[in-house]
C-alpha cells in the first residue's frame, strides 16, 4: 500500500505554477503598447540625462555663440538662448536637474501623504479628524501661491523648490491612503492578524500598507510628472535655482524673448512635454496592470 | 494667428510707401494744444519727489511740482519759477527772483517762504539732501518774490540741483503742519503741486491721471490736456502696448537691447537713448573689500582681466550698451577716459591669482556668493551669469543668489553681510550727489548706495573734498579726472556696461523731452500731433 503512494503522487496533475505578483504585473504591463512606448521614452530620457553630459561636453553655462541664434545656423544645432548659451547642452544637462527635482518632490509627496493618510485612516476618530482638518487646510491654500511664498522665503535652491512642491501636493495622496486604510482595516485578515496580537505598527506597515499599495504606486508615478510641471511653472515665474540648469529655468530665462526667438522656450518645453507624457503613460499602464479589477476585465 | 499675420502684412504696406517717398522722421509744424499723452508707471509709493529719489516718483513728480530752474541741452541752466538769479563774487550768496503771480494748484500764491520751506525740507529729508544742500546756511526772504541763499562754502552744483526733480517747490501751507513729511498723507491724497499738471486721479495699483493746470505761471503752457500713467509692470507687455499704440511715450522703458530691432520695425514707433545724461545710470560688480579674497587688490585685478565688459556690451547687449570705464557715466560733464584699463586676458588672470596665493586646489581657487538684486534684472542677470561662467574657467566657483525682493537685497548689502553683488546707481549731473557717496571714508554707513564696500583712501577723500567746493569748471574737471584714475587704479568696483536706458515714443509726440533730465524734467513743451 505504501508503495502505491509515490506513483499516485507522480500521476497527479502538477500544481499551478506560482507566478510572483511582480511578474504578473509586468506581463500585463508589457501587453499595453502605449505604456511600453512611455517606458521607452522615459528610459531614453533618463539615459540621455545620465550619460549625455559626458558625451556632449559643451558647458551649458558658457556663452558660446551669438545670442538667440536660430536652430541649424551654427555648430550648435538647436540654436542658442538669450545669452548665447547652447540650448542642446542646456537640454542634456537640464534633464538631470529636472528629473531629480521631480523624483525628490514625488518622494516627499508620497512620504507625507502616506504617513498622514495611514494615521488618519487607521486610528480614525480624533486623530482622523485632526489630520483631515490639517489636510483640508493645505488643500484650500492656492498651491502655486503657497509654493511661491515658500521658495521666496527660503530662497530658490533645488532642495527648497523640491520641498515646496512636496509640501503643497501631498494632500490628495493622503486622502487616497486614508480611504484605502478605512476600507482595508475592516477586512477579515486584518482582524485575524490583530486577534493573534499584532501591534499597531505591524498592522499599519506590514498588513494594511502592502494591500493599499497598488493605487499608491500609480499616484507616486504620476506625481513625478506633476512635480516636473510644477517646477516648470515656478521657473516660468522666475523662481528657479540660478545655479542649476533645469528645463523650467530655460523656459523662464527665455520667456521675455519668445516673440522673436521661439526656439528658446520650444525645445525645453518639448522636453518637459515628452517627459511628463511618458510618465503619464507609464502611470496609466501601471494602473491597468496593478488594479485587479481592471485586470479581470481584460 | 491669422490676425497676427494680417497685421504684419498690413504693417508692411505703409512702410513700403514711406520708403518710396524717402521716409524722414515726421516733421511737426507748430506745437498744438490739447490731447492726452499715455505713458506708464511701474508703481510708486509717493508723488512727492522731496522725500523719494528715483524715476517712479520723479517722472510724475516733476510734472506736479515746479522747480526754480530747468536744465536745458548741454546742462544750460534756464529760468523756470525763478525768472533770474544772481551769484555773488565770492560764490557764497545766491539771490533768486521769482516770477510774479505764480499759484499753487489750490490757488494760494507761491512765495519765497514756500521756496525756503521746500529747500529746508529737501535738505532734511531727501536721500541726497545733505549731499546737495549740506553747505546751505541761512535762507532770507526779503520780499515774497525774492529768496537769498547763504552758503557756508561754495556749492558748484547748486543750480543743477534746483530743478524740480531734486528740489520741488512744495506748498508750506499744506506740508508745514508739523507732520513728518516722509509719511505725510498729502503726498498721495489731494496733492497740491506747483507745476504744469494737477493730479486728477491717483490709484497707484491701477493708474495715475494728471490734467493741465490752467493757471500755470508760464503763459500758453502746458500744451497737453492730460497725461495718463497706467500701471504696467512687465517690460514685455509694455513693448506690445507700444506696438499697438496703447502707449505713446515710454521713458525708462526697461526694454532690452534685443527688443530694439523689433521696436524699430514697428510702424509709427521711435526709440531714443537721449534724455538720460543727467541720470548717468552705471552698473558695477561690487565686492566687499573688508574680507578675503576681495581685500586683495591683485585678486580684483585678476577678475578685471577675466571679465570682458566689451564682450558683454557687444554680444550680450547687442552693441547698445556702452562699457563703463569708471565711476562717472560717459555722458557726465566731468567724465574722463584717461583711466587704467584692464584688457581681457584669462592667462594673465590665472597667473595673477596663482601669485596672489590662490592656486587651484582640489579644482577650486576660491568660491563666493554673488548677490543679484531684483530691480534691474534685464541688466544684472545676464551680467551675473556671464561672470559665473567666465570665472568658472578660472576655477572660481560663483554661487548666484537672486534676491526675491528689493528689501531683502537692501538688508544684505547695507548691513555689509555679503561677499559680492551686482549693483548700479545714478550719477546725477553733479558728482557730489551720486558719486562721492560711494567712495567717501565718512560715508561707510549701513545705508544702501553709501560706501557699502568699505573703501577708504585718504588721497581720494582729499580729492572729493577739493572737488566739492571748486567753482572753476576746468580745475574741478581735473580733480575728477584724477579721482577716476585713482578709483580705477584701486579697482574699487569692476565697472560693467552702462545701463541701456531708452525712451520709446510714437510719431505723434512733439518736443520729446530729450534734455539731460529727459522725462524727469517738466514736460510743458511737449505736445501731441495726432
Amino acid at each position: 500500500m505504501t508503495l502505491v503512494e509515490p506513483s499516485r503522487a507522480r500521476t497527479a496533475p502538477p500544481p499551478p505554477k506560482a507566478v510572483s505578483p511582480g511578474r504578473q504585473v509586468w506581463q500585463m504591463f508589457r501587453r499595453n503598447h502605449s505604456a511600453m512606448a512611455g517606458l521607452f521614452i522615459l528610459l531614453a530620457i533618463i539615459l540621455i540625462s545620465l550619460v549625455g553630459p559626458s558625451l556632449y561636453t559643451v558647458n551649458p553655462r558658457e556663452m558660446v555663440w551669438m545670442p538667440l541664434t536660430p536652430p541649424g545656423q551654427s555648430e550648435y544645432v538647436l540654436g542658442t538662448d538669450y545669452l548665447g548659451r547652447d540650448l542642446l547642452a542646456g537640454l542634456i544637462n537640464g534633464g538631470r536637474v529636472t528629473i531629480t527635482i521631480g523624483v525628490f518632490a514625488a518622494v516627499l509627496t508620497v512620504l507625507i501623504g502616506v504617513t498622514v493618510g495611514a494615521m488618519a485612516g487607521f486610528f480614525g476618530g480624533r486623530v482622523d479628524n485632526l489630520l483631515m482638518r490639517v489636510t483640508e487646510f493645505f488643500q484650500v491654500l492656492p498651491n502655486l501661491l503657497f509654493a511661491m511664498v515658500v521658495v521666496m522665503l527660503f530662497g530658490p535652491t533645488l532642495v527648497n523648490i523640491s520641498v515646496a512642491i512636496g509640501i503643497v501636493s501631498w494632500t490628495s495622496t493622503a486622502r487616497l491612503t486614508r480611504a484605502e486604510f478605512l476600507r482595508i482595516r475592516e477586512m477579515d485578515y486584518v482582524k485575524a492578524e490583530r486577534s493573534i496580537g499584532a501591534g499597531n505598527a505591524r498592522l499599519i506597515w506590514k498588513v494594511i500598507l502592502p494591500n493599499a499599495a497598488p493605487p499608491l504606486i500609480v499616484v507616486a508615478a504620476l506625481s513625478i510628472g506633476s512635480a516636473i510641471l510644477f517646477e516648470a511653472g515656478l521657473s516660468f515665474l522666475g523662481l528657479s535655482d540660478p545655479n542649476a540648469m533645469s528645463w523650467g529655468r530655460m523656459i523662464g530665462d527665455n520667456r521675455p524673448y519668445i516673440l522673436d526667438s521661439s526656439w528658446g522656450v520650444t525645445f525645453p518645453g518639448l522636453a518637459i512635454f515628452l517627459t511628463v507624457l511618458a510618465i503619464s503613460l507609464v502611470g496609466d499602464g501601471l494602473n491597468d496592470a496593478i488594479n485587479p479589477k481592471l485586470r479581470q476585465r481584460q | 494667428m491669422f490676425q497676427r499675420l494680417s497685421r504684419t502684412f498690413l504693417g508692411a504696406l505703409p512702410v513700403a510707401l514711406a520708403l518710396s517717398v524717402g521716409a524722414a522722421p515726421v516733421a511737426h509744424a507748430e506745437p498744438k494744444a490739447g490731447g492726452t499723452l499715455t505713458t506708464f508707471t511701474s508703481g510708486y509709493r509717493t508723488l512727492n519727489p522731496a522725500v523719494q529719489s528715483g524715476a517712479s516718483t520723479g517722472s510724475p513728480g516733476s510734472q506736479i511740482f515746479a522747480g526754480l530752474v530747468t536744465v536745458g541741452q548741454d546742462y544750460k541752466i534756464q529760468p523756470y519759477l525763478a525768472k533770474d538769479w544772481e551769484v555773488s563774487a565770492d560764490q557764497l550768496t545766491v539771490t533768486f527772483n521769482l516770477v510774479s503771480g505764480a499759484k499753487f494748484h489750490d490757488g494760494a500764491p507761491i512765495t519765497g517762504e514756500d521756496v525756503k520751506f521746500s529747500l529746508e525740507t529737501v535738505k532734511a529729508n531727501h536721500p541726497f539732501g545733505a549731499a546737495m544742500f549740506g553747505n546751505v546756511g541761512e535762507i532770507d526772504v526779503p520780499s515774497p518774490e525774492t529768496v537769498v541763499i547763504h552758503l557756508n562754502q561754495p556749492v558748484p552744483g547748486l543750480l543743477l540741483s534746483m530743478q524740480p526733480l531734486l528740489m520741488p517747490i512744495l506748498p508750506k501751507h499744506v506740508y508745514g503742519d508739523g507732520q513728518d513729511i516722509k509719511t505725510h498723507p498729502r503726498n498721495m491724497e489731494n496733492v497740491v503741486g506747483s507745476g504744469p499738471f494737477k493730479v486728477e486721479e491717483n490709484n497707484p495699483a491701477e493708474r495715475l491721471v494728471l490734467v493741465k493746470n490752467e493757471d500755470f505761471f508760464i503763459e500758453g503752457r502746458p500744451y497737453l490736456d492730460k497725461i495718463v500713467y497706467p500701471m504696467v509692470k512687465d517690460p514685455l507687455t509694455r513693448v506690445l502696448m507700444l506696438e499697438k499704440g496703447e502707449i505713446d511715450f515710454a521713458p525708462f522703458s526697461g526694454i532690452r537691447p534685443t527688443d530694439v530691432a523689433r521696436i524699430e520695425r514697428a510702424e509709427g514707433v521711435n526709440l531714443t537713448t537721449d534724455g538720460y545724461d543727467a541720470i548717468g545710470y552705471v552698473h558695477y560688480f561690487e565686492m566687499n573689500l573688508r574680507n578675503e579674497p576681495f581685500s586683495n587688490r591683485e585678486v580684483r585685478e585678476a577678475l578685471a582681466h577675466a571679465i570682458d565688459t566689451g564682450f558683454l556690451s557687444k554680444v550680450i547687449f547687442g552693441g547698445k550698451a556702452v562699457p563703463g570705464t569708471g565711476p562717472l557715466h560717459t555722458g557726465n560733464p566731468f567724465y574722463s577716459a584717461d583711466v587704467p584699463m584692464y584688457e581681457p586676458d584669462m592667462d594673465k588672470a590665472a597667473a595673477m591669482l596663482d601669485a596672489a596665493g590662490y592656486p587651484v586646489k582640489d579644482g577650486v581657487r576660491f568660491s563666493f556668493v554673488l548677490d543679484v538684486p531684483s530691480w534691474a534684472p534685464q541688466a544684472h542677470v545676464p551680467m551675473a551669469e556671464y561672470i559665473q561662467a567666465q570665472l568658472e574657467k578660472l576655477n572660481i566657483k560663483v554661487e548666484l543668489r537672486k534676491a526675491p525682493d528689493f528689501g531683502t537685497w537692501v538688508q544684505r548689502i547695507s548691513s555689509w553681510d555679503y561677499e559680492a553683488t551686482m549693483n548700479g546707481s545714478f550719477n546725477y549731473p553733479d558728482p557730489t550727489i551720486g558719486v562721492h557717496r560711494h567712495f567717501d571714508c565718512d560715508n561707510i554707513k549701513n545705508v544702501i548706495w553709501a560706501n557699502t564696500e568699505g573703501y577708504c583712501n585718504p588721497e581720494v577723500d582729499k580729492l572729493l573734498d577739493a572737488a566739492a567746493v571748486e567753482v572753476d569748471f576746468d580745475k574741478r574737471k581735473a580733480l575728477y579726472a584724477e579721482l577716476q584714475k585713482t578709483i580705477q587704479q584701486d579697482l574699487v568696483f569692476i565697472y560693467m556696461p552702462q545701463d541701456f536706458s531708452a525712451t520709446v515714443y510714437s510719431d505723434a509726440v512733439g518736443n520729446m523731452p530729450d534734455t539731460p533730465f529727459g522725462a524727469l524734467a517738466p514736460m510743458y513743451d511737449t505736445y501731441l500731433d495726432k
